[in-house]
């Protein structure tokens, strides 16, 4: 089932604390009503039960032989100004001796019926005598009767009966219960044509309900604010790591990378959710460090060809100079310049790399011939250094960049014959090996301490800290493995220190 | 004055030695680590001015061996600008600490004022009886006329003005006038205290005979 949304400033507490409210109210409500209900239909019950049990009672009174025999005559009903009229009184001559007389409930008595009774005398004493018990039962259990006679004379009136009963008309029903003013009455048409009426007075049953009523009504309300209560300590609960996540990717998104949110206790879905956020947030900042770290080298790099530049340039400006010290002057700041060119040539070269991944135009081509053409370039430098080139190359192809592959090979084998010892030997080999196609560079320098082979191919990473062996700047590794990472291949870098190193590029054939 | 320059960029250290010879230093150079640590641990330099990122011996490292032993005013130069990297140099001795790419003037100025503390000076400006001598302009006045000199008999002038009072000896004033690369004739050093003695007056400098010279 799809709940509406309803938005409450946007606050997730707020609905679900009123969806929890209403909920609550709701099944609070169903039970107090299902109970009250319950409680009234038993008290009904038990009412009507008691009325028809009455009921029966006043009609074997009447017909003690049986409903269908005709009615004994009966005095006619008092007169209609006669407020809470005496209960029929019983004849004087019909007293019984032996029973003493109930005290008359009210002392005037109202003018005894001069109709005489006929019929069977015997007969009627007992079912009156038991009347005039019966009235004391009645008013003591609030219950009344009234008899109609066939012509909507009243033949028989309790004095616990309202002044003027309603006599019930005949519908469909002959018998039935109905209810008005606080009163609850069973009425019974009998075969011999008599009318019966059984009624309660239930004011006090009506209050009691009423009493219960507002018992649930204030028991429920208490539950409900209980449970309000309780709900929200259980939201806030929930919400706390949530707000703790909110300020502290606030305090991050200030740009406080090392902020890390605290794990909450337990594991649900939250720890969960948290450990996805530090992770990422940890990735952030190291990759935020890296960036600042290379912008901070590549700025140092930078500083030193530039300070040559203003110190020649100061210097020869500062007075008149000969021209051998103005070609001077001049020659060294050239040679910065270049130093600054290659330095960004190779920043632009790595950021390329950075962005693109799959930069550039992937051909199939021939890595043999490609490190072929990338070697004869170098041999010049391998003759000035005193370095012998060997090269072993079997025919391979890939996919690729072949520009940037051709700048692998040319960053492999400068670093092999610049870093060689004199008189050294570089073997360049390609091969097809298991799947791979591989470039090989293997050299007889120094190799690379142990201590070094993780940094190697961090940026601006120099395995020797000065930079006066060499006009690298400590980035051609980096941008070599890059363009590697973005072709889908690796290097693997076997090194034996004092007996040289072994760099083998496999990229997917 | 003496100072010796560690930098491994031979171009910057070409033109900064170059610079400061004009400037009237005698400048020793270095560009690697170990041999730059054995002549500050040697010579008595008047300050030494120090790259931090150096083939062998680090910046860092010569600062701390150097420390233990002298007490020669060190100006750091390097690329490195945060805070944290100025701290450390500081912390470890250094004297002062210097950004590239620098100003050429500004290093100078730098230089001056390390020599002039270590020499206990408040300012650049020494009156000396009626000499006046005006360190940053490299500029003598005698009773408030300017007085031509050398740079080699300013230095000379200089020195003495610094350990004014005290004796100096000729091997310390051969030391801090001449660079390692001079070839320092036994006399030169009579002839700039005559010339000087010309110039400024004969009982400006005294002789102590059989150690150096003072100015009282």
């Amino acid at each position: 089932m799809k709940l509406p949304r309803i938005r409450l400033n946007g606050s997730l507490r707020w609905q679900l604390q009123l969806w929890h409210g209403l909920l609550l109210a709701l099944v609070l409500a169903g039970f107090a009503w299902t109970s009250w209900r319950l409680q009234r239909a038993s008290l009904f019950a038990r009412v009507d039960q008691e009325l028809e049990r009455h009921a029966q009672l006043v009609i074997r009174e009447l017909h003690p032989h049986g409903p269908n025999q005709p009615p004994p005559p009966r005095q006619p009903p008092p007169p209609d100004g006669a407020d809470l009229g005496p209960p029929p009184e019983l004849p004087p001559d019909q007293e019984s001796p032996g029973l003493p007389a109930p005290p008359p409930p009210h002392p005037p008595q109202p003018p005894q019926p001069p109709e005489q009774m006929e019929g069977e005398p015997s007969e009627n004493l007992n079912p009156l005598l038991a009347k005039e018990k019966d009235d004391q039962d009645l008013r003591e259990n609030s219950l009344y009767e009234v008899v109609w006679g066939p012509l909507e004379r009243i033949l028989l009136r309790s004095d616990s009966a309202p002044k003027s009963p309603l006599q019930p008309t005949a519908g469909s029903a002959r018998s039935g219960f109905r209810i008005h003013d606080n009163l609850r009455e069973y009425f019974e048409f009998l075969p011999s044509g008599e009318c019966i009426l059984v009624g309660k007075e239930m004011g006090d049953d009506f209050a009691s309900l009423n009493r219960a009523a507002w018992i649930l009504f204030a028991v429920g309300g208490a539950v409900l604010l209980i449970g309000l209560f309780i709900g929200w300590m259980i939201t806030s609960g929930l919400l706390r790591p949530l707000i703790t996540i909110n300020h502290t990717a606030a305090k991050i998104a200030e740009g406080d990378l090392s902020q890390r949110i605290p794990m909450p206790s337990g594991e649900n879905e939250i720890s969960g959710l948290v450990r996805v956020l530090n992770q990422t947030f940890s990735r952030l900042e190291t990759s935020f460090e890296r960036q600042s770290q290379f912008t901070a080298d590549a700025s140092h790099e930078l500083r030193t060809p530039i300070s040559v530049i203003i110190t020649h340039a100061q210097n020869a400006l500062a007075r008149e100079r000969s021209s051998e010290e103005y070609r001077e002057s001049l020659a060294a700041c050239h040679r910065a310049a270049k130093r600054m060119q290659q330095l960004t040539e190779s920043l632009l070269a790595l950021v390329r790399v950075d962005q693109g991944g799959r930069g550039g135009e992937r051909i199939t081509c021939r890595l043999d011939q490609i490190a072929g053409d990338t070697l004869e370039l170098l041999k010049p430098l391998a003759a000035e250094l005193h370095i012998t080139v060997e090269s072993d190359l079997k025919p391979v192809t890939c996919t690729g960049n072949p520009a940037q592959l051709a700048q692998v090979c040319n960053n492999l084998l400068e670093n092999a014959i610049r870093y060689n010892a004199s008189g050294g030997r570089v073997t360049l080999r390609t091969s097809q090996e298991s799947g791979f196609s591989t470039i090989s560079v293997e050299d007889t320098g120094r190799g690379i301490d142990p201590d070094d082979l993780p940094h190697l191919f961090e940026r601006f990473y120099r395995v020797d800290k000065s930079r006066s062996h060499g006009a690298g700047a400590g980035l051609g590794l980096a941008i070599t493995e890059g363009i590697v990472k973005a072709h889908g291949g690796k290097i693997e870098i076997i090194s034996q220190l004092g007996e040289g190193s072994l760099f083998i590029v496999k990229l997917p054939g | 004055m003496r100072l010796l320059v560690i930098e491994d960029e031979a171009d910057l250290l070409s033109s900064l030695a170059k610079a400061l010879r004009e400037e009237g230093y005698a400048v020793d150079t270095s560009e690697e680590g170990e041999e730059g640590l054995y002549k500050a641990m040697n010579t008595d330099y008047d300050a030494i001015i120090l790259d931090v990122m150096l083939p062998g011996l680090d910046g860092w490292t010569i600062l701390k061996k150097l420390r233990a032993k002298r007490k020669t005013p060190v100006l750091m130069l390097t690329a490195r600008d945060t805070s944290r990297d100025r701290v450390h140099g500081l912390d470890l001795g250094a004297d002062d600490y210097l950004v590239k790419p620098f100003d050429l003037d500004e290093l100078f100025a730098r230089v001056r004022a390390l020599i002039r503390r270590t020499a206990g000076l408040s300012r650049s400006v020494v009156q000396i009886g009626n000499v006046r001598i005006d360190i940053p302009a490299r500029q003598a006045f005698r009773s408030g006329k300017a007085v031509a000199l050398t740079h080699r008999e300013f230095t000379l002038l200089e020195f003495l003005a610094m350990h004014r009072g005290e004796a100096v000896s000729r091997a310390a004033l051969y030391e801090h006038l001449f660079d390692e690369n001079e070839n320092t004739l036994s006399n030169l050093l009579d002839v700039h205290i005559s010339n000087l003695r010309n110039k400024l007056g004969s009982e400006f400098i005294m002789t102590r005979r059989g150690y150096g010279y003072c100015i009282e």
